[in-house]
């Protein structure tokens, strides 16, 4: 029966994506019926306007794919590994720690290319979320630190401590300096709209890593799932998994979050909803996060213009506002754990 | 033997509140410190004789414009809006028997900033009107919390969590509006959310003033039910209580404080969350510390601003060296928590 569901969830989903592919190609300031698209790919001239509109649509569309499958993919390996229902870049503080490090490089060192801003990116996500998850599950006076100990109340706050640090820290460099401002706020608001063909291919070998590391961990993520004990006992070095499971988690966040800011909650919602119909088995559960990161994200930004008009709502904020309801919903169900 | 029991018990009751008493006056005589430091110190530093001079409506070239029209509304608007941080946190923290439930941290204080900015940057309006609508805001978001948080059996857990998804959407909001703001605004308005005494005008002052006096006099009023709800969720029943209306009273009055406090200088991070742990360390016991948390809430904002104008090249608004203090601070009650249940 599971078995039947699971099929049905994901031939749905993939169905899905496919209508949203072709919405997020259509919709927009100027809607193009889906006739006149279907000829203008082909190559007929049919509106003068249309070939620019759709040039720019494609990057976008192409750019919301990946970022939805980054950030499925990355959410489900950050829940599996930290084995926390809440684990998410929003939540964890990466965000924050990616746009103070890049607002520094800004700042301090005239950073300006997007390669630059990428790896700022990279790194910021990748010292923060370090930091947050340490700061959670450290013990002081035991020294050790037990991945057991971070259970999601904590993570949560640790987060929170982390992002107002974070924040504080970005206000003092960036209030002296209003260029900084400038360049910064339009970063700040997740959005998919500003991608070029260029800076897609500079991520693209990191996103195809994180994929892959992903898909490669999944035996052993599977294995972690029964208790650190049961996975030794297995046959998985615990340690080496978390490691590279954390790493493809930075990796596909942090270069999707250079490229388009912070977009929260994808990778929240989108495991919970699938482990509802396709079970625990990550074999399953991180090609499908990927699959309906997507379909979330295209569908969130199709959402954002529609409702937008005859501008647009940037898909962080559609994605925040779905999101935060289904946090809350979790938070309800999952045992919260005591301080 | 029982009567010398009572005895201790009395003398033992008789020190604390005496402590409590000294460490009352102590936290005011330095808050009164802060305060004449910055009325006397700045770009053109006058000695305490001309300030008061001044103060008593002698007309002096320059002093009258910059200790009048600058630096005291600075200094209330600072003062005021620490002790409403401070009493704030701290009526939170004490009924939610929590450190971490703050209004900061559960997304209150952003839920006055989303409408205040939102009033502000979009709407174009100033004055009151931000000030009702930013208590209506973070009334709406803290309603909203405590009737999530309330269904399924009340747990403070919940509601902390509840809280802080809540914070990320508004944040959402807020960086949204900051977004799609003309840039001849936008600095006025990156400042105001960071939380700054910059710009604040005497007329902003009285009906703060009486906003946070009437608030902090009911909670005094209420503050033995304070205690009591601090002693869990069944004893409070047990002793005739309402729990559920006495905290739904409190949550209110606190968070007029603090939306009130943020319409006006806007969020000024981590005052709320820092003053009620740092007050009960000093009185060391359990006691009512409502008081005491303000003057802490007062100090803290007052010596920061005092930091943010003076110490660095750059003049920083307030709420960023709060912030900047309050982080480290938070990390540390957060292993603090880690060692006491692991």
């Amino acid at each position: 029966m599971k078995h039947k569901k699971a099929w049905l969830f994901i031939a749905i989903s993939f169905a899905m994506l496919v209508v949203s592919l072709v919405l997020s190609l259509s919709v927009g300031a100027r809607d193009i019926p889906i006739s006149d698209l279907i000829a203008t790919l082909r190559g007929e001239s049919v509106n003068a306007l249309y070939a620019p509109i759709l040039t720019k649509r494609i990057i976008r569309t192409v750019l919301g794919l990946l970022a939805g499958l980054a950030l499925g993919t990355a959410g489900c390996v950050m829940q599996s590994i930290t084995r926390n229902p809440i684990a998410d870049p929003s939540i964890l503080g990466v965000n924050s720690g990616a746009a103070l490090f890049v607002v520094s490089g800004i700042a301090f060192f005239g950073a300006k290319t997007p390669g630059q801003y990428i790896a700022l990116a990279l790194a910021g996500a990748g010292i923060i979320s370090v930091l947050v998850f340490g700061i959670a599950s450290f013990v002081p006076g035991k020294g050790a630190v037990s991945y057991n100990n971070a259970n999601p109340i904590r993570l949560a706050l640790a987060g929170a401590a982390v992002s107002t640090a974070c924040s504080s820290l970005i206000s003092t460099v960036m209030l002296p300096r209003t260029n900084v401002t400038q360049e910064f706020r339009f970063w700040q608001v997740g959005s998919i709209s500003g991608g070029t063909w260029n800076n897609i291919l500079t991520v693209l070998p990191l996103l195809v890593v994180g994929m892959v590391l992903a898909i490669l961990l999944t035996p052993s993520l599977n294995a972690l799932a029964l208790g650190d004990d049961i996975a030794t006992g297995l046959g998985v070095n615990v340690t080496r998994t978390r490691a590279l499971g954390a790493l493809s988690g930075v990796l596909l966040c942090g270069a999707i979050t250079a490229l388009t800011g912070p977009i929260g909650f994808v990778g929240l919602m989108v495991p919970h909803l699938v482990r509802i119909f396709c079970g625990v088995d990550l074999r399953v559960q991180i090609p499908v996060s990927a699959m309906d990161g997507a379909l979330l994200l295209i569908l969130a930004d199709v959402l954002g213009r529609y409702i937008g008009r005859p501008g647009e709502l940037e898909v962080g904020i559609v994605t925040a506002f779905l999101g935060a309801p289904v946090f809350i919903l979790v938070v309800r169900k999952a045992k919260v754990g005591k301080l | 033997m029982t009567e010398n029991r009572i005895g201790i018990t009395e003398a033992g009751f008789r020190a604390r509140r005496s402590r409590g008493r000294r460490v009352l006056a102590i936290l005011a005589a330095l808050g009164l410190a802060a305060a004449c430091f910055l009325l006397v110190w700045g770009d053109q530093v006058y000695s305490i004789g001309t300030v008061l001079r001044v103060l008593f409506g002698e007309q002096i070239k320059g002093a009258s414009y910059a200790v009048n029209t600058i630096r005291v509304p600075r200094v209330l608007v600072g003062a005021l809006a620490g002790f409403a941080f401070g009493v704030a946190g701290n009526t939170f923290q004490k009924i939610l028997r929590n450190s971490l439930a703050s209004p900061d941290v559960m997304g209150v204080t952003s839920g006055a900033s989303a409408v205040a900015i939102f009033a502000m940057m979009v709407l174009g309006l100033s004055g009151a009107v931000v000030s009702v609508l930013a208590v209506a805001g973070g009334m709406a978001v803290a309603l909203l919390i405590l009737l999530i948080s309330q269904r399924g059996g009340f747990s403070v857990n919940k509601m902390i969590l509840t809280g802080i998804g809540m914070q990320a959407m508004l944040q959402a909001v807020i960086n949204f509006i900051i977004l799609k703001t003309s840039d001849y605004n936008i600095s006025d308005g990156l400042r105001w959310l960071s939380g700054s005494l910059n710009g604040v005008r005497m007329k902003d002052v009285p009906v703060f003033a009486v906003v946070v006096i009437v608030t902090t006099v009911i909670i005094l009023l209420l503050s033995r039910d304070i205690q009591i709800l601090g002693l869990g969720e069944e004893l409070p029943v047990t002793l005739g209580m309402r729990p559920k209306l006495m905290r739904f009273m409190l949550i209110l009055s606190s968070v007029v404080l603090c939306a009130v406090a943020t319409a006006v200088t806007g969020p000024l991070a981590s005052v709320a969350f820092m003053a009620g742990p740092i007050s009960v360390r000093l009185l060391r016991t359990g006691g009512t510390n409502t008081l005491h948390a303000g003057f802490v809430g007062v100090i803290i904002v007052l010596v920061s601003e005092a930091l943010g104008q003076f110490a660095f090249s750059t003049r920083f608004p307030v709420g960023v060296i709060t912030g900047i203090i309050g982080a480290p601070y938070l990390i540390y009650l957060l292993l603090g928590m880690n060692r006491r249940s692991a």
